[in-house]
């Protein structure tokens, strides 16, 4: 896809793509490190208006894409205003479409007809996609789902660096949130009139998200909560009127806000605990969203304990050196079949990359094939130094990269067992997993459990359960008590900090090795 | 081989019983602990550097071999502090104000302890006046800083020029953490970056012109 941006004289051409219509995935958000926003500028004419490579944009590229026109679209600038074309390449990401189902209570129902709003919106903001669901309560039924990458790409791919780019540039909060509006807008309009439906239908628009996201939607500056104390704006549930937040939507129409525990634990996870059940359980029970951010609730009816991890930019590509998103020619699975190794991408299309499902099965197989120890070691043969799915392409895997695996998978592990420490039960005592995410869903979890992702006493207890932010936004607006459960499951979390926790170091580094032999064979049993 | 051959191999693979065994049976042999420390304990020290640089170990195997050393050095510190001798060379450490993350600085802090700089740990969340007054206390020719968070980096920057501005003896300044590169360093104007904990050893020593 080749676009035309116009830039002023001294802008990058990532500022120039954040002011334009157009979208690009900057997951450092700019800050030159990360070398994935790879564009490509045609004509050696339009390259006049950009000044050439400075020697640290060069470092990250090959000798061959510098000389074909490839940039770093966050270090390139103009020296001129003025336009140039560029190919920002296809990033549409792969995102599970889910059936869903919705059953409104009876009141939530008489509520509707006699209100003459018989529609709401259930929403889950993601930092990296979001989902937007169209209900007739009415009706109670679910109309359409509509899932798109999160507009707010460019300006990076995890939490932190979005709020970095808020507190480096006075005017990002304000196009942040535009960006966000704009798109969930678009979403709920197309989906109206997909079904014929009206905007004076709705009642109201149920929001999930992470405490970030929902800041950036609201425009309340999130900036408290990337460093000490992690002060947010606002936790609580909000009930405002959509109109007055730049959505195109009739004042009647409301924006409901799910409540939050906290700045890393937020609405889409108290959501999910609403729609997992796992506040009524009798067992213990694990809620698992391996996002952008790996969060977590261990817990049952009598009590919930919860922590984040950063652990996400290594299963979505930002810090492994083929790695990406779900796109297309993503591998997404491998492993050994009757005539050696196998693998398949996403969309069946040409190999570009590794996304996360394809990350953990590929290093699974080279753990079970013995090509790499319990440490991490990469031992393959000939001596050689990356692991290629196909030996005729440049995409692999090196060491660096099962380093990075390993801190995010070590993160994870140990997030679950400073849990169950806190909860004062063995891990074993876990009586059901409930993986939620796009990637729970896409992932192997024979393959998470191979890599010591999940601890070997959760085997045969997992469970893909989907977007479980969205499904508990769905029941806030088809159940009466939907939002004062999902309030009640706010406030009885508790949340458990890692960074003070005087063992987790330990227990970190013991969780960054992978399963020993012995281990393996009885994870295969 | 050497006992004191044994006790780096038992040090640098992370056998902490065998690491106190032979720490005794070689002062019980007659090394000193001067020597002890210098002739296997540092080279131990400088192996498992030098492997996690090359990325042949990771995390775990640092973390293990740091707690052999250890094992070792709390049979030694008494011998050491009899004989009155102290380690040549003095750090002080911490992660910056806002930030709370320490594993990077504790690898690079064992590392350190393991090329015998006497490290002095600060901590997480340190503010510049509390580095400041540390180096006044304890006049150390190496500060290292740390910051994990890309949100947390301008702390660096901010501590590096209280440092500078302030009173306290001269002092090198080390920094690293995530998102920190060289032109970071080079940037604020700190006087060494390493990319990870192995690398921070060589760029210490070469700080302190120890080699």
């Amino acid at each position: 896809m080749i676009s035309q941006l116009y830039g002023l004289a001294g802008q990058t051409l990532l500022e120039a793509i954040r002011r334009s219509s157009h979208e690009l995935r900057a997951p450092c958000a700019g800050r030159g490190t990360c070398g994935k926003c790879r564009v490509l500028v045609h004509a050696a004419s339009d390259s006049a208006f950009l000044e050439s490579p400075s020697s640290i944009e060069l470092e990250q590229l090959t000798s061959g894409e510098a000389s074909r026109g490839v940039r770093l679209a966050c270090l390139a600038r103009f020296q001129a205003t003025g336009e140039v074309a560029v190919e920002l390449g296809d990033d549409g990401i792969a995102i599970p479409i889910e059936q869903l189902s919705v059953s409104v209570d009876l009141a939530v129902q008489y509520a509707a007809i006699e209100s003459g709003h018989p529609l709401s919106i259930a929403i889950d903001i993601g930092t990296t996609t979001l989902a937007v669901c169209l209900v007739d309560i009415r009706a109670n039924a679910v109309l359409s789902v509509r899932t798109e990458a999160n507009a707010q790409k460019s300006w990076g791919s995890d939490v932190v660096s979005r709020i970095q780019s808020v507190r480096d540039d006075a005017g990002a909060l304000a196009a942040m949130q535009r960006t966000i509006v704009h798109q969930l807008d678009r979403l709920i309009h197309e989906q109206l009139k997909l079904h014929g439906r009206r905007a004076d239908e709705l009642s109201q628009v149920a929001v999930a998200g992470n405490t970030t996201m929902l800041h950036l939607l609201v425009g309340a500056d999130p900036s408290g909560m990337a460093c000490l104390p992690f002060r947010p704006v606002f936790l609580e549930s909000r009930c405002l009127q959509i109109c007055e937040y730049g959505f195109k939507l009739p004042s009647a129409c409301q924006l409901v806000l799910l409540p939050a525990v906290s700045s890393f634990i937020g609405a889409d996870i108290s959501a999910g605990v609403l729609a997992t059940g796992l506040h009524r359980s009798e067992g213990m029970e694990l809620l698992l969203d391996i996002g952008t951010n790996g969060e977590m609730v261990l817990g049952n009816a009598q009590a919930m304990f919860a922590t984040a991890t950063a652990a996400g930019p290594a299963f979505e590509g930002a810090q492994i050196t083929h790695g990406c998103p779900g796109i297309a020619g993503a591998l997404d699975h491998a492993g050994s079949g009757a005539e050696g190794f196998w693998y398949t991408t996403i969309k069946d299309a040409p190999l570009r990359g590794i996304c996360g499902s394809g990350l953990l099965d590929l290093i699974a197989w080279l753990r079970r094939r013995g090509l790499m120890n319990e440490t991490g070691y990469l031992d393959l043969p000939d001596g050689e130094k990356v692991f290629r799915p196909d030996p005729d392409l440049p995409i692999g895997l090196d060491q660096r990269d099962i380093r990075q695996l390993q801190l995010a998978k070590g993160a994870i592990a140990a997030g679950i067992t400073v849990l169950c420490k806190h909860a004062g039960i063995a891990m074993g005592d876990i009586t059901r997993v409930h993986l939620a995410g796009g990637f729970g869903y896409f992932m192997r979890p024979d393959s998470a459990l191979d890599i010591g992702l999940l601890p070997p006493d959760l085997h045969g207890k997992v469970r893909a359960v989907g977007n479980t932010a969205l499904k508990g936004a769905l029941l806030t607006i088809a159940c009466a008590e939907g939002i004062s459960q999902c309030t009640a499951i706010a406030a009885a979390i508790e949340t458990v900090d890692l960074a003070t926790d005087q063992a987790f170091q330990d227990v970190f580094a013991d969780c960054m090795l992978f399963p020993a032999d012995e281990e393996l064979a009885l994870l295969s049993n | 081989m050497t006992t004191l051959q044994e006790l780096a191999m038992a040090v640098s693979s992370g056998n902490r019983k065998a690491a106190k065994a032979l720490t005794i049976q070689a002062l019980d042999e007659g090394v000193s602990p001067g020597d002890l420390v210098d002739l296997s304990l540092v080279p131990a020290m400088a192996a498992v550097g030098e492997r996690f640089k090359n990325n042949e170990i990771f995390v775990p195997e640092m973390l293990i071999a740091a707690r052999a050393m250890k094992e070792s050095m709390t049979v030694l510190e008494p011998r050491l502090l009899a004989a009155g001798i102290t380690p040549k060379y003095t750090a002080v450490i911490g992660t910056v104000e806002g930030d709370l993350h320490d594993i990077g600085k504790n690898l690079v802090s064992v590392m350190w302890k393991g090329a015998n700089v006497q490290v002095i740990d600060l901590g997480t969340n340190v503010s510049s006046a509390k580095f400041v007054e540390a180096i006044r206390e304890h006049k150390p020719q190496v500060v290292g800083l740390s910051a994990l968070l890309t949100t947390t980096m301008p702390a660096l920057g901010e501590t590096v020029r209280v440092i500078r501005a302030s009173d306290a003896p001269p002092v090198k300044i080390m920094i690293g953490g995530a998102p920190i590169n060289q032109h970071y360093a080079d940037e604020i104007g700190a006087d060494g970056y390493a990319p990870d904990a192995g690398t921070a050893v060589d760029k210490i020593l070469t700080l302190l012109g120890a080699i």
